[in-house]
Order: structure tokens, then C-alpha cells, then sequence
């Protein structure tokens, strides 16, 4: 049986060489142990993000990180596949808004809310808002995340806030906005349910949203 | 005051103000507005970037609207007509949003990086160009298309020489830095042009040997021959411009503490050391937040450092760190989507308890580049409670 201890300590630690090591004793016998392994990558990367908060990792260990995380999800695939998920998870969309051609901050929200557990539905960059209101409401998803760099993201946001009003959705979405130009007057401003920079604290907040909507 | 006159007064003004050891006459205004003057002007983003022409009738413009005592960017940034001489560019002009975008990619792949620091010229010659290029990646680049691209650099570098005189004799403005007053670290120039932001990001986990030898490669052509230029300069500042130096950042932006300290931190010192040793002054812009880093400002000489926080709070910069002067402090999102009395309060608040001892020149906390950037009514109350409050 693998050391699941050490193999979430070497993701937390970023060891792409051990971390890959011990993803590759793990599938030597066709993954029987693939969920666990997947568990501990996790498990790893809440270290990861645990340190970004303490301060001793910054934005380049969470790209590196998302980066190990999906090589290491490429490695387990088949295996997880074959053995089934854990049960449903929150679908939830991630995108960068219109006009906002960015998506670093976005893909790195996307690893690290994929490892804490939700299916995100990733719409990519340059999002309308009609485009995110469809396909909220073809998939059924109530939580939204809404990434940008530039300032003009802001005002991009606060369309995609009001498309949902005009569609008679707002009650039932929950809406939050980060990046760089992201702060509570924005947030005042977009109309939205919560603005945050941290990656960690967006997993935070839509996982309580999400336990509260079950 | 003749145009000589005030250019030597504004310039006097904002030496007064970073030097920290006088209050100047009044507190110096700097425009960091960006693309957003070409759309305040009425042209679209690609007209002005395309003709230097109207790109003079903006900044023209700017300024007669305005009356800013320092304009940091007159139409330089964004010169696409450079690489579109090769047939495509990396910036995304959209002028029905009124945006520019950029597209970071890297020209070097990670496996390649001792490859690069081997010969940096070569490596840019025959690999790098081709994945900037489509002309050169196909091969059908021409020795005519290179001779355009000499010409664009020419005309571009003529543009730059006319508005700055002309901003000079007939607006009174002094130019932003001296000559030569730019520094270029090779971890900004990975981050910008080499690398992109993730695959620097992977090169300083996953072999950090060969990021090293890139970085001293890179520096050899970017970095030293302008700390050499600086160490052979006169000492004492030039008077006739705001500023000695810039120094502006981005790269930061993703290190950690000890990645900082290792790849970063040994440049800018140098540079500082060599500023302070000529008794020059340099602008810091360094993008988002500086303030996991001011610990190591904290001992350089007073005057040496004017500190452009992009989102950290200028009063704190001020408690914090007492030796250095501060550019900014007017948020741009208040600019755009404030009152003009908040504005106004703004900056009040901003000269009586920042200006009144000196050591405080204002300027927008970000480059305004987009239309809802900021509200053209509010950018005039600001100007003329400037000029008002300021007597």
C-alpha cells in the first residue's frame, strides 16, 4: 500500500519528482488505488493552498501547483474512470468575463476548486454575460464564479450580474468576483454575492454556499 | 513664465517633492493615463496606434484639456506598427470594446533554456522570432520586411524624439525620466517576453540551474550594459527631467519571499546602491502589491526611492516607510465610477496629509487605459481642484 501521508506531503511540498514517482507505483498494478491517491493529491494541494495564505507561497507556486495537480490527475485518469467517482459534486461555472482576455487567475481557481471538490464548468475567457446565463440555466448551476484582470472586467461583471437579474435568475445564483482589480467597493458596485484575490478563500465561500444549497 | 520657464518649474517641482528634504512650491500632478487619452480624444485605440500624427493630437490634446505638470506616457506604449512590419503582433487591438490585450507566450520552452543562455542572439534568431513571427516561423520573411521593421523602429524613435520636444517648448512639460534612465532586469524580461507568467513560473521549481544561467545570460545584454552607463554618469540628478530612473516591475507578482529574495532582490539593490551613490532618484512601479517587500526598502536613503503603489494604501506606504516619497493616490476606480465631490475630497485628503511636508507628488494609483477607466468630468474637477488647492 502506498504512503498516502507522504504522497499528499510531496504535493504539498511541490516535489513533482516524488509526487510523479509514487503516482506511477500506484497505477504499477492498474490503480487499485487510484482514489486514494487522487484523495492525497488533494489532500496536498489544501497544503498547498494552506501555505499561500501563511504567506510562503505566492501566485507562481499555485500555477506550478495547478500545473502538478493535472499531470497527476492525467496519470490517475484511466484508473478513476474504471473505478467510479466518489458521488455527485457542485457543478459550478468559472470564466473570465467579456472584453478580459486573462485566464491565469482562472485556471489557477480552477485546479484548486476542482481539488476542493466541485465539477466546474470552465466557459473560458472573453465570457458575454447572455453566454454565462445560458449556460447556467442549460446546466442547472447556481454558483458562479467570475475572474478578471483588467478594470473593465469590473464593469463586465456587473452586466453578467444584471443579465441574471433581467433573466429572473438572481435569487437563485450565487455570484462571486476576483482577481486584481477585485475589492469590496467592486463588489458594492458589480451587484455580486462575495469578491475575494485569494484562490483558497474562493473554495471557502462557494463550498459554503454549496453546503447550503443541499 | 515662458515654456522654458515652467518646464524648468515642474521639473523643480517634482525633484523638490522625491528629494524629501524641501516642500515644493506646490504638489506635483502626473498623468499615468494610458490609452484611455486616444478615447477620450474621440479616435479609436487602432487610429492613434497606427499614425503617429493623431497620436500627437492626443497627447496634444491631454494636455491642453488637462494641464497635468508631467505626462508619463505620451503614445509609446503599445507600438504595434513595430512587429506588424513582420505581419502580426502579440497585442489584441479591439476597438469596438476599446481594449488592448496582450498574449503571453513564451518563445523559449522550458527544455531549452541552457540552449538560450548559450547564445541568447542566436537563440532568438532562429527559434524565438519564429514563434513570434508567423513570416519567420513559414520562412517567407523578406529582406524587405526586415528593412520595414528598421524603418517602423526609425519612425517610431522620431515620433518619440517630436513629442517630447514638443510637450517640452510648447506645453512647458518636462520629460518623465532622464535619458538612459531605464533598467531592465532578465527575470522581468522572462516574465514579459521569454517565459510568460507560467512558464516562469515552472522554471523556478523544476530546474532551477538552468533558470539561473538564462537569467545571467539575459542580463549580460539587458541589465548590465545600463548599470555600466549609470556607474560611468555624472553624479547628481538631472534636473532638466521629474525623475533619474525607472524602475518598473511585474514579475513579482508571482514570486514567493525567498524567490524574490534570490532573483530579484540582488538587481534591485544594485541598482539602488549605484542611484544613491550618484544622488539620483528612481520611480518604482512595481505592479500590485509591494508591500511583502518593503522590509528591504526600508534602510535606503531618504530621496532615493519615489514609490508608485499600484494597490497598496498610500498612507500606510507613508507610516511605513518615512524615507521614501510617494507617486499616486488617486484610485482610478474613483475616477470612474465616483462623484467628482468624492474625487475632490480625495485629493484633499490626500494634500493634507501627505503634501504638507513634502515627499508626495499625485498621480493615478494604476494606468488608466479604458474608456469606463475613468469619468472625463471627474479627471477635469480633479485637475482644476489641483490647480485651485494648490494656489
Amino acid at each position: 500500500m502506498a504512503d498516502f501521508e507522504a504522497l499528499a506531503q510531496a504535493m504539498g511540498d511541490l516535489d513533482e519528482d516524488t509526487v510523479k514517482e509514487m503516482l506511477a507505483e500506484v497505477m504499477a498494478d492498474g490503480g487499485s488505488e487510484a482514489q486514494q491517491a487522487m484523495a492525497a493529491c488533494q489532500k496536498g494541494m489544501d497544503i498547498v493552498g494552506k501555505l499561500f495564505e501563511e504567506g510562503e507561497y505566492f501566485v507562481g507556486d499555485l500555477i506550478y501547483a495547478g500545473e502538478l495537480m493535472t499531470d497527476a490527475v492525467g496519470i490517475l485518469k484511466d484508473a478513476l474512470v474504471k473505478g467510479g467517482s466518489e458521488g455527485p459534486k457542485t457543478k459550478m461555472i468559472l470564466c473570465t468575463v467579456k472584453d478580459d482576455l486573462h485566464d491565469i487567475g482562472k485556471n489557477i481557481v480552477k485546479s484548486i476548486l476542482e481539488a476542493g471538490g466541485f465539477e466546474v464548468l470552465d466557459l473560458g475567457i472573453d465570457v458575454p454575460a447572455e453566454k454565462i446565463v445560458e449556460e447556467a440555466k442549460a446546466n442547472d448551476i447556481h454558483i458562479v464564479a467570475l475572474s478578471g484582470v483588467l478594470t473593465l472586467a469590473i464593469d463586465s461583471m456587473k452586466e453578467t450580474v444584471e443579465a441574471f437579474r433581467e433573466a429572473g435568475m438572481r435569487d437563485q445564483m450565487k455570484i462571486i468576483i476576483g482577481g486584481a482589480p477585485v475589492n469590496a467597493q467592486a463588489c458594492e458596485y458589480t451587484g455580486a454575492d462575495a469578491w475575494t484575490t485569494s484562490p483558497q478563500e474562493t473554495v471557502k465561500i462557494c463550498s459554503g454556499w454549496a453546503a447550503q444549497m443541499q | 513664465m515662458t515654456n522654458e520657464e515652467l518646464r524648468i518649474y515642474r521639473a523643480k517641482l517634482f525633484r523638490d517633492a522625491s528629494s524629501m528634504e524641501r516642500k515644493p512650491d506646490k504638489i506635483p500632478h502626473m498623468s499615468f493615463f494610458v490609452t484611455w487619452k486616444i478615447l477620450d480624444a474621440g479616435y479609436k485605440l487602432s487610429e492613434a496606434m497606427n499614425d503617429y500624427d493623431i497620436m500627437e493630437k492626443v497627447v496634444r490634446q491631454h494636455q491642453e484639456k488637462y494641464g497635468f505638470d508631467c505626462i508619463l506616457e505620451m503614445g509609446a506604449r503599445n507600438a504595434i506598427r513595430i512587429p506588424m512590419a513582420l505581419g502580426n503582433c502579440s497585442y489584441y487591438v479591439n476597438d469596438e470594446a476599446g481594449t488592448v490585450n496582450y498574449l503571453d507566450k513564451a518563445i523559449c520552452e522550458h527544455d531549452e533554456l541552457r540552449e538560450m543562455a548559450a547564445d541568447v542572439k542566436k537563440f532568438f534568431w532562429e527559434k524565438g522570432m519564429a514563434r513570434k513571427y508567423d513570416k519567420w516561423a513559414d520562412k517567407t520573411v523578406t529582406l524587405e520586411d526586415m528593412q520595414k521593421v528598421v524603418d517602423e523602429q526609425s519612425i517610431f524613435l522620431q515620433y518619440m524624439g517630436k513629442i517630447n520636444k514638443v510637450m517640452q517648448d510648447e506645453y512647458g512639460l518636462p520629460p518623465y525620466a532622464a535619458p538612459k534612465g531605464y533598467g531592465y532586469i532578465a527575470l522581468d524580461f522572462m516574465f514579459n517576453t521569454v517565459r510568460g507568467i507560467k512558464g516562469l513560473s515552472v522554471d523556478m521549481r523544476k530546474d532551477k540551474g538552468a533558470l539561473k544561467e538564462a537569467c545571467d545570460a539575459l542580463n549580460e545584454l539587458f541589465y548590465k550594459p545600463g548599470i555600466e552607463a549609470l556607474r560611468n554618469a555624472p553624479v547628481g540628478p538631472d534636473m532638466s527631467a521629474a525623475f533619474d530612473y525607472d524602475l518598473t516591475l511585474l514579475c513579482h507578482t508571482i514570486l514567493n519571499n525567498r524567490q524574490f529574495a534570490e532573483y530579484l532582490w540582488p538587481y534591485m539593490k544594485e541598482t539602488f546602491d549605484v542611484l544613491a551613490e550618484k544622488k539620483m532618484t528612481v520611480r518604482l512601479f512595481m505592479e500590485g502589491s509591494s508591500k511583502r517587500f518593503w522590509e528591504y526598502f526600508k534602510d535606503l536613503p531618504k530621496g532615493l526611492i519615489v514609490l508608485h503603489p499600484e494597490q497598496d494604501d498610500v498612507f500606510e506606504v507613508r507610516r511605513e516607510l518615512p524615507n521614501v516619497a510617494i507617486l499616486g493616490g488617486m484610485p482610478v476606480s474613483l475616477l470612474g465610477t465616483g462623484t467628482k465631490q468624492q474625487c475632490i475630497d480625495r485629493v484633499k485628503c490626500l494634500f493634507d496629509e501627505l503634501g504638507q511636508d513634502g515627499g508626495f507628488m499625485l498621480t493615478q494609483d494604476k494606468m488608466v487605459s479604458f474608456r469606463n477607466d475613468a469619468n472625463p468630468e471627474n479627471v477635469r474637477a480633479v485637475c482644476d481642484f489641483v490647480r485651485e488647492y494648490n494656489g
